[in-house]
């Protein structure tokens, strides 16, 4: 890709503290342009967890850098993470995790209200999303009146409310059936497309990582190439 | 070992470690240690209190088959020869008992000041004065008698004994001068030994002399307080009792030498009631801490459970298994509370005494001992606390149904069915403060008290989700966030709020009661002080105010009138104290008040009683509690073994005597007795009179034989405020503990949610939320739930107070007392709950911010 890198990550190490504390990242570089979409499998254990919590400025790693947007995030002390995160990354989980007792307008509304946007402006943000994942019929409705694919319609919406420069997807189809994931998947993609937000897609479905622009393993605590690659 | 138990450690096995974290068992363990301390520690002292009091009382004459006896005041010793020479009596022993104060004129302190001066040497102590016919005496009771050798002193003309610790107390030794102080200074004795302490009468204080100096020395010639009699061989008691009682003057009366100990105790018994209910109340709020922490530690291992029963686990296993826990918590907590309230009684003994400062048992000294059946019945009841706790979310575990169990956390909303029985259980609650008292006790008070508390828990998840419901939609994040998830958790709120309800509710209600209780009783010692100057005193007869001593205060410069008051005892129920008589002068010439009518006439000189056909008289309330009179009825009174007959005019309160008084014109009282004393005075001066320099200049005009106790009404109010606030000290140490319990068990509601949503936190983290935000929420919850606890406590205390007030005060002590509401303290309370409960909610949230918050995101749900 020509256009400027949106994430860039070098040498990035991690080990983790106690006497058999095992290296996860190891010496890690990467860099995602704006507007990638990434998708990176591995076996368990293998630190893809590790990685994204680094990158979400959850976990701070031994050493290396990872700049976002050109912010040097390991610079970062935990506020300034905090905003950078509030701000410019967008989570989507597995478990969907949507506040069972806020609306499906509500829940998305939520990450610009933590970020100071007025209730009433967030509420409207919040619609609107609903409404390009199809689900404006649904904004009043509590996560446990919708399907499985309708949660996580609306947590990806609710990645997207701040139109956040990376979007971070831990097995986001590993708790819905095939099709239903896949459906998931593309609307992330088309979602990440019209905003030019990049994407890192962990997961372990080959199928699913085949939506994204490029496929990396990790291995040993570093990312190589999917040998099974095409494009 | 079987089969059964081998499954049932294999359960208990599986559901060790989930029930959150340690500190919150630590809570529940202490919160049961508290209570039960509390409860064992007032039982232990009252226990010591009331045995050393009757033991104190049989000591002579314990070991007698009948006792004759006629209150303080006693009975003309001419009916001793009558008795004595009855048939079936094989002896009568008269005895003399007072309570005297007493001072040693000689030993360490003659030495020092040289004896120059009497008014110098000696402390005043009130020390017990028995006299005895001791050879009578010894046909009776052998054991209670001097040995020998003392025995012929105490014969010789003048002579004392003083027991150990009478002799400590007065720092007086053999052969040392003993002046009592209730007579004139003649009489003087001489200590004529010391006697060794009985067994187990260690610390009674008691001066022992023949009956006839007893008598002369006590100012009693002609009385005695007592009579003990043994009976013939073949005698039957109950014969010659209701034969004996037939023969006895009015107000005189025969039973069992047990029967004055009980009328004792009797005395402090509602007191003891009171306190020891405050104790349990302490122990049920530490109940509801044990309910509140298992309920969520069921919560949390509720799939852990499902998981059991879907592997085959018996419903009585999961029963078992979490009531077994409970019982570890409650045998831990109860063995805890047994030791230290063991240790806190025989401080508390050593420290105040006891009654703990309430004035009951004045003049005993109360011995720790260690009363096993009291610290097992607490071993057990704090352990049954601890069970009863986890009786609904063990049955609830038991019974859910694994599949569902298995799925998602419960999110319960309150059944239908809690909310009406909280309801009827307050209802009931409100018709049992109608009932009357059970053998002399509120029970029914009781009972409607922990009524009204259940029913307002059983009502909380409802309360809870309605306020909740009805709460404005905040326009801000973090308030609206508090709220709409408070809404969704009304259940689990609604257990954080129980032992804080619980906690608030006891310590408001005590606020109530006793703020009312401080102010009426200060309106009254206004009402009922209205003179300027008051004396007491003992003149030439002792203790009491002779006619010509009247005269001449009343021919005081300065004095503008006089009213002259006279007290006598009179017994009118076996099982009851005696009934104070007072004779003062009506109508009440001097002041518009001097007397609390709550009911009928008052003795208003401008407006004199109307329709007494009799003397009219006015009795206390506790005669309309105890002996059912009424405006109007005709009263008829024993005095000196004569009928006085009386028409009662009005009621009035009186917070002095908890067990009856009368009031009636001296006049009349004068013309049926010939008694011409008075015991207390009040001096109503003339305009412009410095009463503080009058009290001055008849201390030294007076003649100083006379001794008088003069005191303004100020004083007085003051002396009786403290010993008041002295008498609920202990209570404060009630409440504290229970608001203790309260805050533990807040936080460990708090505490438990917290961990339970890890995972929500961990969200929040994710989407941006900063450490402040969160904690901003979970104080914003604390607060909001904390304020909910704090008003529903409010509310319930006021309830509770009102019960207090108008059921369970007016049964034990016989006394009415209006509301007053003490807003500013109620205020203090629910501020001071509402900031540590708060910061409970706070610090408890700590545990849940961890990298345990980020991982429970990446669990799968």
């Amino acid at each position: 890709m020509d256009s400027a890198p949106c994430l860039q990550i070098q040498a990035l190490s991690k080990q983790y503290a106690g006497p058999q504390g095992r290296r996860v990242l190891d010496g890690l570089d990467l860099q995602l342009a704006a507007g990638e979409y990434v998708a990176i499998m591995g076996a368990s254990g293998s630190g893809k967890s590790t990685l994204l919590n680094v990158l979400g400025g959850l976990l701070r790693a031994d050493s290396g850098t990872i700049r976002l947007e050109g912010v040097p995030m390991h610079n970062l002390d935990d506020a300034g993470l905090t905003r950078l995160r509030r701000r410019r990354i967008g989570f989507v989980f597995q478990a969907f995790h949507l506040l069972p007792h806020l609306s499906a307008c509500m829940n998305i509304a939520l990450p610009l209200q933590l970020d100071g946007v007025p209730r009433g402006q967030a509420l409207a943000r919040a619609r609107a999303l609903l409404e390009q994942v199809a689900l404006g019929e649904r904004a009043d409705a509590l996560p446990g009146e919708l399907s499985g694919g309708e949660v996580q319609r609306v947590a990806v919406a609710r990645a997207l409310a701040h139109e956040p420069a990376l979007v971070l997807a831990d097995e986001p189809t590993g708790n819905l059936d095939h099709g239903i994931g896949l459906r998931v998947l593309t609307l992330l993609r088309e979602q990440l497309g019209s905003r030019g937000g990049s994407g890192l897609l962990v997961t372990h479905s080959l199928e699913a990582a085949r939506t994204a622009d490029r496929i990396l393993v990790l291995q040993d605590g570093r990312l190589q190439p999917w040998e099974g690659q095409t494009g | 070992m079987s089969g059964s138990s081998a499954n049932l450690r294999a359960v208990r096995a599986a559901l060790a470690g989930g029930q959150g974290h340690w500190g919150r068992q630590v809570m529940a363990v202490l919160a049961i240690a508290l209570g039960t301390a509390l409860g064992a520690a007032v039982n232990l002292i009252n226990g010591a209190a009331v045995d050393e009091f009757a033991a104190a009382a049989n000591q002579f004459g314990g070991a007698a088959d009948l006792t004759v006896s006629a209150g303080r005041d006693g009975f003309s010793e001419a009916l001793y020869p009558q008795l004595a020479h009855t048939a079936g009596i094989a002896t009568a022993s008269p005895v003399v008992d007072l309570q005297v104060p007493m001072q040693c004129l000689a030993g360490n302190h003659a030495a020092v000041s040289g004896a120059q001066n009497p008014s110098q040497v000696g402390p005043v102590r009130p020390i017990r004065l028995l006299g005895l016919d001791v050879l009578r005496a010894a046909r009776i009771d052998p054991a209670s008698v001097p040995p020998p050798d003392l025995t012929r002193r105490l014969l010789e003309p003048g002579q004392a004994l003083l027991s150990t610790s009478a002799a400590q107390l007065l720092d007086c030794h053999a052969g040392d001068p003993l002046r009592i102080l209730r007579g004139a200074d003649k009489q003087i004795l001489t200590v004529a030994g010391v006697l060794a302490d009985a067994e187990g009468a260690d610390g009674r204080s008691f001066a022992l002399l023949d009956v006839a100096y007893a008598q002369e020395s006590g100012g009693q010639l002609g009385r005695l307080q007592r009579i003990d009699v043994r009976l013939a061989a073949g005698q039957r008691v109950e014969e010659l009792r209701a034969r004996v009682q037939d023969a006895l003057p009015m107000g005189v009366r025969i039973g069992p030498p047990e029967q004055g100990g009980t009328r004792t105790a009797t005395l402090s018994r509602a007191y003891r009631a009171n306190l020891t209910v405050l104790a349990l109340i302490a122990l049920f709020t530490g109940a509801f801490l044990v309910f509140t922490t298992q309920t969520l530690a069921v919560a949390r291992r509720r799939a852990r459970i499902g998981l059991l029963r879907a592997l085959g686990v018996e419903r009585h296993q999961v029963l078992i298994a979490i009531a077994s826990e409970s019982l570890q918590v409650g045998l831990l907590g109860a063995s805890l509370g047994v030791v230290l309230g063991t240790s806190v009684a025989a401080w508390a003994l050593q420290r105040f005494g006891g009654d703990l400062g309430a004035g009951y048992f004045s003049g005993s000294r109360a011995h720790f001992t260690l009363d096993l059946p009291v610290l097992l019945t607490f071993l057990l009841l704090g352990t049954g606390c601890a069970l009863a706790g986890c009786v609904v979310p063990a049955w609830q575990a038991a019974r859910a149904d694994p599949a569902i169990a298995l799925q998602v956390q419960e999110r319960g909303t309150p059944r239908r069915g809690q909310a009406w029985l909280g309801g009827l259980l307050m209802f009931v609650g409100g018709l049992l403060c109608r009932a009357p008292a059970l053998s002399g006790l509120p029970l029914p008070g009781y009972a409607a008290i922990a009524l009204l508390l259940i029913g307002v828990l059983l009502l909380l998840p409802m309360l809870t989700r309605v306020v909740l419901g009805r709460l404005p939609q905040p326009a801000h994040v973090l308030p609206e966030l508090a709220l709409t998830g408070l809404r969704a958790r009304s259940r689990e709120a609604a257990l954080s709020l129980a032992t804080i309800v619980v906690a608030v509710s006891l310590v408001a209600a005590m606020l109530v009661m006793i703020g009312s209780f401080r102010l009426s009783l200060s309106d009254w010692l206004n009402q009922v002080l209205p003179a300027d100057i008051y004396v007491r005193g003992s003149g030439a007869v002792p203790g009491l105010l002779e006619p010509g001593l009247l005269a001449r205060l009343e021919a005081q410069p300065g004095v503008a009138g006089i009213d002259a008051l006279r007290t006598r005892q009179v017994l009118l129920r076996d099982d009851l104290p005696a009934v104070a008589l007072i004779a003062r002068t009506l109508p009440l010439t001097w002041q518009h008040q001097g007397l609390a009518v709550v009911a009928g006439q008052h003795p208003d000189a401008q407006h004199p009683a109307q329709g007494c056909d009799l003397p009219c008289a006015w009795v206390s309330e506790a005669m309309v509690d105890l002996y059912h009179t009424r405006v109007g009825d005709a009263l008829v009174l024993p005095l000196d073994g004569q009928p006085l007959r009386l028409r009662v005019a009005g009621i009035w309160r009186d917070y002095a005597r908890q067990f009856g008084a009368v009031v009636i014109d001296r006049a009349d009282y004068q013309r049926v007795s010939g008694d011409r004393l008075a015991d207390d005075a009040a001096l109503y001066l003339q305009p412009g009179t410095d009463a503080t320099a009058l009290i001055a200049r008849l201390q030294t005009t007076l003649d100083p034989q006379a001794r008088l106790e003069l005191a303004e009404p100020r004083t007085i109010k003051a002396l009786s405020l403290q010993v008041f606030d002295r008498s609920f000290t202990v209570t404060y140490a009630l409440e504290a503990v229970a608001l203790v319990i309260g805050l533990l068990g807040i936080s460990a509601g708090f505490g438990a949610q917290v961990l339970a949503r890890r995972r929500e936190f961990g969200v929040l983290v994710h989407l941006g939320a900063s450490r402040g935000q969160i904690l901003g929420l979970i104080a914003l919850e604390g607060a909001l739930v904390s304020a909910l606890g704090v008003l529903i406590g409010l509310l319930c205390g006021g309830g509770i107070g009102l019960v207090l007030i108008r059921v369970v005060n007016r049964q034990s002590f016989h006394w009415s007392m209006d509301l007053h509401v003490p807003w500013g303290a109620l205020a203090a309370l629910g501020a001071m709950m509402l900031a540590a409960a708060t910061a409970a909610a706070l610090l408890s949230a700590r545990d849940g911010l961890g990298a345990d918050a980020l991982q429970a995101v990446r669990e799968d749900a």
